[in-house]
């Protein structure tokens, strides 16, 4: 749990265990408005399915795509309304469950923009507490638009501080720091991956679970669809980039840990080495010629153009 | 101090007596915090010597640490300039 740490982490740790659910299957690649209603249907009996098995359990994770699937050619026809009935569905389970939930609409902006690639967090009480748009859709074969900042939803469940990303958004680094320095002790990033590129994912959620000191919840599609083999394989990581359970590969399944949100708040602030969220701003700290404090100027190119 | 500088027959523990002695310390803290707290207990350091936390913490340049990285780095960095 604290791999990677040379000096014993002092002091008392307070935190709350929180029970998170991740259930991975597939959706149908809806062409008509009653197949996103059966996908739906399945989301419902999936969240059902938990509180039997899992009862007590404080978050539900859906994967990328669970509403609408990705028809190729029909996607852009049925796009969802945050504030509409369909959405509204798994808003009541949340509230009925009394249980936090994670969902994937694929929502027509009311701006008249083409698409939002949204991940929302339902609280308890039935409201959308949180939403992102996914930074990195996944170009060419995803047409929609590009979001603009990843925030954390700070007042999570059992103290829970939770970064959502979406798929694609994992290859990239910067937005797995970027959820952590916002805050995040847990990132969840939900799915709709095909082969090949299952070691792909895994690899990534590792690393961005161990460069950035956060649990990791990673929720996939489980199936096939006319299209893809969405390979499942959803995790759930420590912050060390250790796994602590996997579900399988292609099929539906669900998975479930405890995890210790004020154990990721403890260690960066108490601990020595490992703290990448100090020292990645703070590069060399420990050189004499400055002071103990080391360099914070930004040097990277990567992150200037 | 062996860890950072190793001269003849170096006393192996003197780092792992002064974390013992921090475990009071939690972040964020200041230095005068930390003197205040701990900086009478004596550290051995060497096979035959001790200090105190305020001699090895009141050298420090920086009078803030934000998290225990924070601190250590200020603590090597000093124990550098000697």
């Amino acid at each position: 749990m604290n791999i990677g740490n040379f000096y014993t982490l002092h002091g008392k740790i307070e935190t709350e265990a929180l029970s998170v659910v991740v259930s991975q299957f597939c959706p149908k690649s809806a062409a008509a408005w009653d197949e996103i209603d059966d996908n739906i249907g399945q989301i419902l009996a999936r969240m059902d399915q938990a509180s039997a098995g899992f009862p007590g359990f404080d978050l539900f994770v859906s994967p990328e795509c669970a509403f609408q699937g990705y028809h190729a050619g029909k996607w852009s026809q049925f796009l969802l309304d945050l504030d509409g009935p369909r959405v509204q569905r798994v808003k009541d389970k949340c509230k009925e469950l009394n249980v936090w939930g994670i969902f994937n609409p694929w929502i027509k902006p009311k701006d008249g923009r083409f698409c939002d690639n949204t991940g929302i967090i339902v609280n308890p009480e039935g409201e959308i507490v949180h939403k992102y748009v996914k930074m990195n859709p996944w170009t060419p074969g995803e047409p929609t638009q590009a979001g603009s900042a990843c925030p954390v939803l700070m007042d999570g469940p059992k103290g829970a501080k939770i970064g959502l990303i979406i798929c694609a958004d994992g290859d990239y680094p910067e937005i797995w720091r970027e959820a952590a320095v916002n805050g995040a002790n847990i990132i969840v990033r939900i799915s709709h991956y095909m082969a090949p590129f299952d070691r792909a994912m895994s690899i990534t959620n590792k690393a961005g679970a161990y460069c950035n000191q956060v649990y990791v919840v990673s929720c996939n599609t489980a199936g096939i669809d006319e299209y893809y083999n969405y390979f499942g394989e959803s995790a759930i990581y420590n912050p060390d980039g250790t796994e602590i359970v996997q579900a399988p590969t292609g099929i539906p399944y669900v998975i479930k840990a405890d995890l210790y949100p004020g154990i990721i708040d403890a260690m960066r602030k108490q601990a020595v080495h490992a703290n990448p969220m100090y020292t990645y701003k703070n590069r060399g700290a420990s050189n004499p010629d400055d002071n103990g404090f080391g360099i914070s100027e930004m040097p990277y190119n990567a992150y200037k153009y | 101090m062996y860890f950072y500088k190793i001269e003849g027959n170096p006393y192996l523990a003197d780092i792992h007596h002064f974390h013992k002695a921090m475990a009071p310390i939690g972040y964020p803290a200041t230095k005068a915090e930390i003197i205040a707290k701990i900086g009478d207990k004596k550290i051995k350091v060497g096979h035959d010597e001790y200090k105190t936390v305020e001699e090895m913490v009141a050298p420090l340049a920086l009078e803030e640490y934000s998290c225990g990285c924070a601190f250590y780095c200020a603590l090597i960095a000093n124990i550098y300039k000697d």
